[in-house]
């Protein structure tokens, strides 16, 4: 369909300020600032870890990266020492870098920082703290989550380069919101500022870092999306602002031989071949067995590794600690992984030449092929609607104000196939719509295990989502369907008037919603008073994330009790569901 | 010199104030003539019929001997529906498309739980068909057997045409009206998201041929009973949906027809189906291929002050740019209204009505197609939602009725209604356009119920013809 209709004004204020100006001040800001050199760079003789990555792979050397971001930066900053410490004892070489797993608070300008409440994870508070970073050990720092993506992102770029950090992210977190900032288009002109800074720099090998999955391919549904999404904050990264892009990935993906596809096909549309900054260890396959996990490790690594040393990618894996599924991990936990990782270095040159890497190319082409579709359907689509596709700020903006869903079902590059969620059959299913099936299965698999459930059979229940979330309601809507309910899929987005109006022409047996946006207590206050005032008197159950912003709360809080009091049951899964709506609806003629 | 006899077919319309005559030459579809008369709906309507039938033999070339006639008629106030639904949005939505698809005029829509007003109104307006509708298959029973129950208190003849919820329909039908008047067809909406109205659509055709225009008494004469096969409105439509066909039957091009009236503008919409957007949540009834909307408040004559209503800034600009004042505006609508058959007299009155002309047209356009609304929710995502169907890619719109029709300014009207897209709106974008100069829409749609390819004949010889490219896009 032709977007031309669509209302641009709705998505994309008036007053939006042109962010080739922005980018044009930190061009300007770029230059002026005073920057060391590290002691990873010292050691290497170079000037920018780009240069390292681009020497090491031309030479075969595997590079590694670590997660690292315990409580303190005083902690953080000792356990970098004992993990380099570690390393040497064992023989292994010590971690080429970490990526900084920042508080959220980092986020913010550097005024703002102390009065917003403290979350999880250290915080820069001085420039001792900054220069600790690159002058600890030589392991070298990406300054990476929060650093970019939010209102404070020129601080930290600022803060990053005079400390010799070369490699600065996370640019798709720019989509975040931060606490107690709700000025999105200053946050976005610091974000363009930022990346003029870098866009300066870019010719002494300083870098603008993405994690995809921090942003909206971390909801997409085909790794085919991922990769045009890659292109269009390349576009954004490169050739509107300047700077060298690299797009690291990988933390939602459990097949080994899947990551290495979509990790080349993202190399495939890298034109400047920018190193990859870090390729992010599995975290979807651990599970509590933490000695299981060592089998995913091991598997991940290994065609991660063989993958960035045939193709001499210049990317440094991360090896997660096993335990992380659980909880923070220890200095020790990580070490123990960067130690297994670099064992992982010695069998390359035993398996890699036996890999089948026609298989994996073909998958690549396919993905770039698609990639390169959703691209160019963004690109169309944005012309279509009238965007000026040669300023960053309303690209960037769009994107953001379009959501990933609706991001992937406009651009996606698979066919039409309306058995699918987004209305495309994906090119390569990603592993978040794969789990998904999976927990369908075992839903089913339930069912029939408990046998008919006669009390659902043939009743009409109405289900339908308060927001943009599809994966819970499409479960929803496959086993009220597969227990012999006649389901009336009311869709996402709906509001209450929109679902009693439904209910009242089916003589709805029972309403079911899913809520995942933090308005559980006016929606379902609404949705009775609806239903009151339409003599209809069907249960009502809702289920998802049951919270809300009230009055003098300063976070959302659970309003199950307020649901309860006004009739709704909240069953707390989609089984105790079932069996609720069996017992009320089953004991109605 | 011996001239051949011509067999013809007399196509007649019997219209509320004037009876309009198209003779074609029967198998080819050849115009012979046209002629009107005025409706003598207060004597006999056939008096009025073969006044034009006179005018238009004098016309025809060759000496055509009429072997068949066929009328629609909208005379006697037209067709006069009533449609009930439950919810607006759905049921009774369905039923009033299905009463416009079979050309009625709607003269009372009635949704929720019927109350003592609703009967009252039900009264009131004495249709002669009522469309009874509510729930979907297998879905609401009570309230719409309450329903029944308010409908059978109330004190009207209409005939009744059952298309609710099929669990309940026989006790409804029980219920409403002596069995006699009653005709109970497939629901209207089985489901939410599927529409069925063509057995609707159907039944009240049927009522209408069988019954209503026989209780009109706008003839005695037998011929006239014989001849009238639909209302007027359906024709047009049966002409749209000619010209979507090749002919073969398969589908070409979609058509859009907009008939622009002295008291409402209808449009009739021919469109294939086309799969929905992806990406763009779709809202209220799925579109259909065959469709017809009338806007009562619209029109050019008894309507003029609905319109500068619907549409008072912009024709206060045009009016002013004409050098009439506001007031003298509200006054020249008002006149028209008074005397539906004023011509204007200056060039002034003639801006007026070609200003009047483009509302009419721009705002039963943009009623009749669909909408896109654009909403940003913080958090979530942008959310796009169509409502009604997207006729951008329509590649031919066809003017007919009054100004529309015969008067020079016809295409001028059309381009500027069409030019005036608002956001959002999913009207026509760059279509062809063609005018019914010699109103033969609801002629070719009669003779298409006997001929179909000579009924498409005369639609083309008259350059109501919808052209396809080869290399037109397709969905």
């Amino acid at each position: 369909m032709s977007l031309e209709a669509i209302d641009l004004a709705a998505l994309i204020p008036a007053d939006l300020p042109d962010g080739r100006e922005a980018v044009a001040q930190g061009r300007a800001l770029g230059p002026t600032i005073e920057r060391a050199t590290s002691l990873y760079c010292a050691e290497k003789g170079v000037g920018s870890e780009r240069e390292w990555r681009e020497t090491a792979r031309a030479q075969g050397i595997p590079c590694t990266c670590m997660n690292i971001g315990l409580a303190t930066w005083d902690d953080t900053r000792e356990a970098m020492g004992l993990i380099y410490e570690d390393a040497l004892s064992r023989g292994v070489r010590p971690p080429d870098r970490f990526n900084l797993l920042a508080e959220r608070r980092m986020g913010l300008p550097k005024e703002l920082r102390a009065q917003a409440p403290q979350e999880t994870g250290p915080v820069l508070w001085t420039d001792e703290h900054w220069w600790e970073m690159t002058h600890t050990v030589p392991i070298q720092p990406e300054a990476a989550d929060n650093m970019i993506g939010g209102p404070g992102s020129v601080d930290n770029v600022v803060n990053a380069l005079q400390v010799g950090i070369t490699c600065i992210g996370v640019l798709s977190q720019y989509s975040w919101r931060w606490p107690y900032w709700d000025d999105e288009t200053a946050q976005l002109m610091a974000v363009l500022k930022a990346g003029g800074v870098l866009a300066s720099l870019r010719d002494e090998g300083v870098v603008f870092d993405s994690y995809l999955e921090d942003g909206y391919p971390g909801v997409f549904h085909d790794y085919a999306s991922y990769v045009g999404w890659a292109m269009l904050e390349r576009y954004v990264a490169e050739d509107l602002i300047g700077a060298a892009y690299s797009p690291s990935w990988g933390g939602l993906t459990q097949n080994p031989i899947i990551k290495s596809a979509v990790t080349l096909a993202l190399d495939a549309v890298n034109p400047d071949r920018v190193p990859t900054s870090f390729i992010q260890g599995d975290t979807i396959g651990y599970t509590r067995d933490f000695d299981g996990n060592m089998a995913v490790l091991v598997n991940d690594l290994m065609m991660m590794k063989m993958t960035d040393l045939r193709y001499r990618l210049g990317g440094a894996p991360i090896a997660v600690p096993v335990t992380e599924v659980e909880r923070i991990p220890t200095w020790q936990e990580v070490a123990t992984v960067q130690t297994v990782s670099r064992k992982c270095e010695d069998y390359l040159p035993m398996m890699e030449p036996y890999v089948v890497w026609g298989k994996i190319e073909a998958l690549r082409d396919e993905l770039v092929a698609g990639g390169r579709r959703f691209f160019g359907n963004a690109l169309d689509a944005m012309g279509e609607m009238g965007v000026d596709v040669a300023d960053p700020a309303p690209v960037l903006l769009l994107l953001k104000r379009l959501g990933p869903e609706t991001c992937e079902t406009l651009f996606g590059a698979g066919a039409r196939d309306d058995s699918y969620l987004r209305g495309r059959k994906p090119i390569l299913e990603t592993d978040l719509v794969r789990e998904t099936m999976k927990q369908r299965e075992t839903l089913l698999a339930g069912l029939a295990e408990r046998g008919p459930a006669d009390g659902l059979k043939a009743k009409n229940v109405v289900v339908a989502s308060t927001d943009v979330h599809e994966f819970a309601k499409f479960l929803l809507t496959s086993t009220l369907d597969a227990a012999g309910s006649n389901v009336i899929d009311c869709g996402i987005n709906r509001d209450p008037e929109d679902i009693v109006k439904v209910a009242v022409e089916t003589a709805a047996d029972a309403v079911v919603i899913t809520t995942h946006n933090g308005v559980a207590r006016s929606y379902g206050t609404k949705l009775m008073g609806e239903m009151r005032d339409a003599r209809l008197n069907a249960p009502v159950f809702m289920g998802g994330v049951l919270n809300e912003d009230i009055e003098g709360s300063d976070v959302p809080v659970d309003v199950r009790h307020d649901l309860g009091n006004l009739g709704i049951r909240t069953p707390g899964s989609i089984d105790d569901l079932l069996a609720t709506m069996e017992a009320e609806c089953g004991a109605k003629p | 010199m011996r001239r051949e006899a011509v067999n013809a077919i007399a196509l007649v319309d019997f219209g509320s104030t004037f009876t309009k005559l198209t003779i074609t030459e029967a198998g080819t579809g050849r115009l012979l003539a046209t002629a009107q008369a005025p409706t003598t709906a207060d004597t006999d309507v056939m008096e009025g019929y073969r006044a034009a039938l006179e005018s238009a033999l004098a016309q025809a070339p060759g000496n055509p001997t009429i072997v068949r006639r066929l009328a629609a008629s909208s005379a006697g106030g037209g067709l006069r529906v009533a449609a009930i639904g439950l919810v607006p949005e759905y049921t009774e939505a369905a039923a009033r498309q299905a009463a416009l698809n079979a050309g009625a005029r709607i003269v009372l829509q009635l949704s929720g739980q019927l109350d003592q007003h609703a009967v009252a109104a039900l009264e009131e307006a004495q249709p002669e068909i009522v469309l009874f509708s509510g729930g979907t298959d297998g879905g609401q029973r009570e309230q719409v057997l309450e329903n029944a129950e308010a409908l059978a208190a109330a004190h009207i003849e209409s005939r009744v045409v059952v298309a609710c919820n099929r669990d309940v329909a026989s006790a409804v039908a029980g219920m409403v009206a002596p069995a006699a008047r009653v005709t109970t067809v497939a629901n209207v909406l089985p489901a939410i998201g599927r529409l069925d109205i063509e057995p609707a659509r159907a039944a009240i055709h049927d009522a209408f041929i069988r019954h209503v225009i026989r209780g009109k008494g706008l003839s005695q004469a037998r011929e006239f009973h014989e001849a009238v096969v639909m209302p007027t409105p359906e024709a047009v439509l049966r002409a749209a949906r000619l010209l979507t066909a090749g002919a073969d039957g398969a589908p070409r091009a979609d058509v859009v027809v907009v008939d622009l009236g002295g008291a409402t503008t209808d449009v009739h919409a021919a469109v294939a189906p086309k799969p929905a957007p992806v990406g763009i949540r779709t809202a209220g009834l799925p579109a259909l291929p065959l469709r017809r909307t009338v806007e009562g408040d619209l029109g050019m004559r008894w309507s003029a002050p609905g319109v500068l209503d619907a549409d008072g800034d912009w024709l206060e600009a045009e009016g002013r740019a004409a050098g009439m004042a506001p007031d003298a505006l509200r006054q020249a609508c008002a006149l028209r209204q008074r005397a539906p058959d004023y011509l204007p007299e200056n060039p002034g009155e003639e801006r007026i009505d070609r200003a009047l002309a483009t509302a009419c047209v721009t705002h039963a356009l943009r009623r009749h197609c669909g909408s896109l609304s654009t909403v940003y929710v913080p958090g979530q995502g942008a959310d796009f939602e169509q409502r009604g169907a997207d006729l951008r890619d329509v590649p031919l719109v066809i003017g007919t009725g009054g100004m529309l029709g015969r008067h020079a300014a016809g295409e001028a009207v059309l381009r500027a209604a069409l030019e005036r897209r608002s956001q959002g709106s999913l009207t026509p974008r760059a279509p062809a356009l063609a005018l019914d100069r010699r109103y033969v829409l609801a002629a070719a749609g009669l003779l298409s119920t006997v001929d179909e390819s000579a009924a498409r004949a005369l639609l083309a010889d008259q350059g109501l013809a919808v052209q396809v490219s080869s290399d037109a896009p397709q969905e």
